[in-house]
C-alpha cells in the first residue's frame, strides 16, 4: 500500500521533470539562488532629480516571498509590501496609504528602480516562460561603486515572456554561467519598446550565498540612471517581531 | 399737439393694451440682454481666472493638454521678464496644475488642483467658510460642491496620492482651510487650490512650474500681446514655449454664439413690440378717419399730422421703455441668485448663479430701442392715414 502511495506521488514529479524544458529548469535553478527565509540589507540609492543628485539610505527587510519592507532612514517614510498590496507611510501624510495593482511598476522614490525591482522576490519559473537561449560574453562591474573596472563573464542569455497579469512584458536576462546569477536584465513593453536595463555587479558572499552589491538601473523612458549600493547584508536573520505589521 | 398725442394714447383702452404689450416686450429684451451680458462676463472672468489668465504661457509640446509634471519648467522668471516687455501687462503668476483623485473617508472624486502663489494671485471667488490658502503650508481651499461630495469641512485633512514629477508616488496631506463658491457649478464641484510652494515640494518640482498666466489691463489685446510675447520668447528659447490668448478657448467661442442669440432674442422682442405699435396705429388711424378729415378741412398739413403721429409713437415708446425697464429691473431682483440649468450646453465656466440686475446701459438701450421700433411701427399707418 505504502509503495503504491509512493509511486503515486513519484509519478507526477518525474512526469513534470520530464516535460520541463531546459530553459524552465535553468530558471528554476536560478530562482533557488534568490530564495531566502529572511533578509536584511542596508543600502544606498543614488538618483537624480534634474541636475540634483540625491542619496537615500535604505533599510530593506524581507520574509519569504510575500512580505518586504523598506525604510528610508535619511528622508523618512516606509514602504511595506504584503503580497500584492503596498502600504506607503509618508512623512507628509498622517496615515498610511494602501495601494495595489500596477503600483509596483512605479518608480521607487523617483529613481530608475521600480517598487517591483526592489520589493518583489525575483520569480522566473513561476511568472515567466522561457523562449530562447543564446550565449554572450559581457563585462560586469567588479569593485563596488566605481563602475569602471569590469570583468568579462560568460553568460547565457534567456528571453522570457510573462505568463500573466501585472508582469505584462518581455524580459531578456543574462545569467552568469559560473555563479548562476542574473548579471543583466532588459525589460520590454508588450509593444516591444525597451523600458529598462538593470545591471548587477560586485557579487559578494554572505552565509555562503552570493548577492550583488552593486546595481545600476537605466529607465529608458525617462532617461534616468540610478545606482544602488548594498552595504550590509544578513540572510536568514531573526527579524524584530511585528516588523511587517501594517 | 403733445397734449393731444397723450390724450390719443391714454384715452383709449387699445392705447393702454398697446402700451402694456410693448412694455412687456421691452422688459423681455432688456432681461435677455442683461442675462446674456452677465453670463458672458461671468464666464469670461471665470475662464480668465480659473483656466487661462488672459494669456497662458505653456510648454509648446503640451499646449492643448495638462502639462505632465515631469515637463514642468524652471525658467519661469525669464519668461516673465520677457513677457513684461509688453506694455499692457497687469500681473503675472506661476501655477502648477494637476488632475488627481481626492479621497476622504471612503468617498472619492476626480478634481483639478491649481497650485497658486497666494501673494500674487487674488482669486475672485466668494469664501463661504475659512480663509484663502497661505504661501507654503500644506493646505487647500476647496469648491463648495466638491467639499460636499467628499463630505469635508474646515480643518479636515485630505490625503493625496498621485504620481509626482519623477514618476514615483507623491503621498501627502492637505488640510482644508477654506471653502469657496465661484458661482459656476463645474468649478465648484471639481476645483481646489493649494499653495505653489507646497505643490513644488510634494511633487518634487523645486523651482519649477507648469505654466505662467498673464493678466492684461485690457483683455481685448490678448491676441496682440500673445503675438508679441510669442515672438520674443521664440527668439530667446526657440520652440520651447507657446503663448495662448484666452480667445482661443472653446468656451469663449461658445459664449460669442450665446451673446449673438441673446441679441437676436432681444431683437425679436422689439420686432413683436413693433407689430403691436403697427396694429395700434393702423386701427387708430382707421378709427380716426373723421378726425383726420376734419383736421384736413381746418388746413392742418400732412407734415403736421405725421408729426402728431410721431409724437404719439415717441410718447408710447418712451413710456414703454420706462415701464419695461422698471418691470425688467423688478423681475431681475426675483431671478437673481437663482440656479439656472445650462448643463445641456456643456459650458464649463458659465455662472449658474448670476446677478442679472439690468444696468443703466441696458435700460437706456431698452428706451432708445423702444422709441426707434415704435417709429418703425407707425411708418405704414401714417403713410396710409395721410394719403
Amino acid at each position: 500500500m505504502k509503495r503504491l502511495a509512493a509511486i503515486a506521488l513519484l509519478v507526477p514529479t518525474i512526469a513534470l521533470a520530464a516535460v520541463m524544458s531546459p530553459v524552465e529548469k535553468l530558471l528554476g535553478s536560478l530562482e533557488a539562488n534568490y530564495a531566502s527565509r529572511t533578509a536584511a540589507f542596508s543600502m544606498r540609492l543614488l538618483y537624480h532629480n534634474g541636475d540634483e543628485q540625491r542619496t537615500a539610505e535604505l533599510e530593506f527587510f524581507s520574509s519569504g516571498a510575500d512580505r518586504s519592507l523598506i525604510t528610508v532612514k535619511n528622508q523618512g517614510g516606509r514602504f511595506l509590501r504584503l503580497a500584492d498590496k503596498l502600504l506607503i507611510y509618508s512623512p507628509a501624510a498622517n496615515r498610511p496609504v494602501k495601494l495595489s495593482g500596477r503600483v509596483f511598476e512605479r518608480s521607487f522614490m523617483g529613481s530608475a528602480f521600480s517598487f517591483a525591482d526592489l520589493m518583489l522576490t525575483p520569480s522566473f519559473s513561476g511568472s515567466y516562460t522561457g523562449q530562447a537561449v543564446t550565449s554572450e560574453t559581457i563585462g560586469i562591474v567588479v569593485p563596488q561603486g566605481t563602475g569602471e573596472a569590469v570583468e568579462k563573464r560568460d553568460c547565457i542569455v534567456v528571453q522570457i515572456a510573462s505568463r500573466m497579469g501585472p508582469l505584462a512584458y518581455r524580459r531578456e536576462i543574462w545569467i552568469d554561467r559560473e555563479i548562476n546569477m542574473v548579471v543583466r536584465e532588459k525589460t520590454y513593453s508588450l509593444s516591444g519598446r525597451h523600458l529598462k536595463t538593470i545591471e548587477y555587479g560586485d557579487f559578494r558572499k554572505a552565509k555562503k550565498r552570493l548577492y550583488p552589491a552593486y546595481l545600476r538601473a537605466e529607465d529608458h523612458g525617462r532617461s534616468a540612471v540610478s545606482l544602488l549600493f548594498v552595504d550590509v547584508v544578513e540572510f536568514d536573520k531573526t527579524l524584530p517581531a511585528g516588523i511587517f505589521n501594517p | 399737439m403733445f397734449a393731444l398725442a397723450v390724450k390719443n394714447i391714454l384715452n383709449t383702452f387699445r392705447g393702454w393694451v398697446a402700451l402694456l404689450g410693448f412694455s412687456i416686450m421691452v422688459a423681455l429684451a432688456v432681461l435677455s440682454w442683461s442675462l446674456v451680458r452677465e453670463i458672458s462676463t461671468g464666464a469670461l472672468n471665470n475662464i480668465a481666472y480659473y483656466r487661462s489668465g488672459h494669456l497662458r504661457v505653456v510648454d509648446r509640446r503640451f499646449s492643448d493638454q495638462l502639462l505632465p509634471l515631469n515637463r514642468a519648467f524652471p525658467k519661469y522668471l525669464e519668461v516673465e521678464k520677457i513677457a513684461a516687455q509688453y506694455p499692457g501687462i497687469k500681473a503675472q503668476a506661476e501655477r502648477i496644475e494637476v488632475r488627481l483623485l481626492l479621497q476622504h473617508q471612503g468617498r472619492s472624486a476626480q478634481a483639478r488642483g491649481i497650485a497658486i502663489d497666494a501673494i500674487r494671485e487674488h482669486p475672485p471667488w466668494r469664501t463661504l467658510a475659512g480663509r484663502q490658502v497661505g504661501v507654503s503650508d500644506k493646505e487647500l481651499v476647496i469648491g463648495a460642491r466638491l467639499a460636499k461630495k467628499l463630505a469635508v469641512g474646515l480643518n479636515d485633512t485630505l490625503t493625496i496620492v498621485t504620481p509626482n514629477s519623477l514618476g514615483s508616488l507623491a503621498v501627502f496631506d492637505l488640510k482644508v482651510v477654506g471653502i469657496f463658491s465661484s458661482g459656476s457649478t463645474t468649478i465648484d464641484e471639481s476645483y481646489f487650490f493649494f499653495p505653489l510652494a507646497a505643490a513644488q515640494s510634494a511633487f518634487d518640482l523645486n523651482g519649477k512650474v507648469s505654466e505662467v498666466v498673464i493678466y492684461l489691463r485690457d483683455a481685448r489685446l490678448a491676441g496682440e500681446a500673445a503675438e508679441f510675447i510669442n515672438a520674443e520668447l521664440g527668439r530667446v528659447a526657440p520652440g520651447q514655449f507657446k503663448v495662448i490668448p484666452w480667445e482661443r478657448d472653446e468656451a469663449v467661442v461658445w459664449l460669442e454664439k450665446g451673446e449673438l442669440i441673446g441679441w437676436l432674442v432681444g431683437g425679436l422682442c422689439f420686432f413683436l413690440g413693433c407689430t403691436i405699435i403697427y396694429n395700434f396705429f393702423s386701427a387708430g388711424v382707421a378709427g380716426r378717419d373723421p378726425e383726420i378729415a376734419a383736421l384736413k378741412r381746418l388746413g392742418v398739413k400732412k407734415g403736421e399730422m405725421i408729426r402728431l403721429l410721431i409724437i404719439e409713437a415717441t410718447i408710447l415708446g418712451l413710456l414703454a421703455g420706462a415701464i419695461g425697464g422698471l418691470v425688467a429691473y423688478v423681475a431681475a431682483q426675483f431671478l437673481s441668485g437663482q440656479q439656472i440649468s445650462i448643463g445641456w450646453m456643456n459650458l464649463q465656466y458659465v455662472q449658474t448663479e448670476i446677478e442679472i440686475g439690468p444696468r443703466l446701459p441696458d435700460l437706456l438701450k431698452g428706451i432708445v430701442g423702444s422709441v426707434l421700433f415704435s417709429w418703425l411701427g407707425i411708418i405704414l399707418p401714417a403713410w396710409r392715414g395721410v394719403k
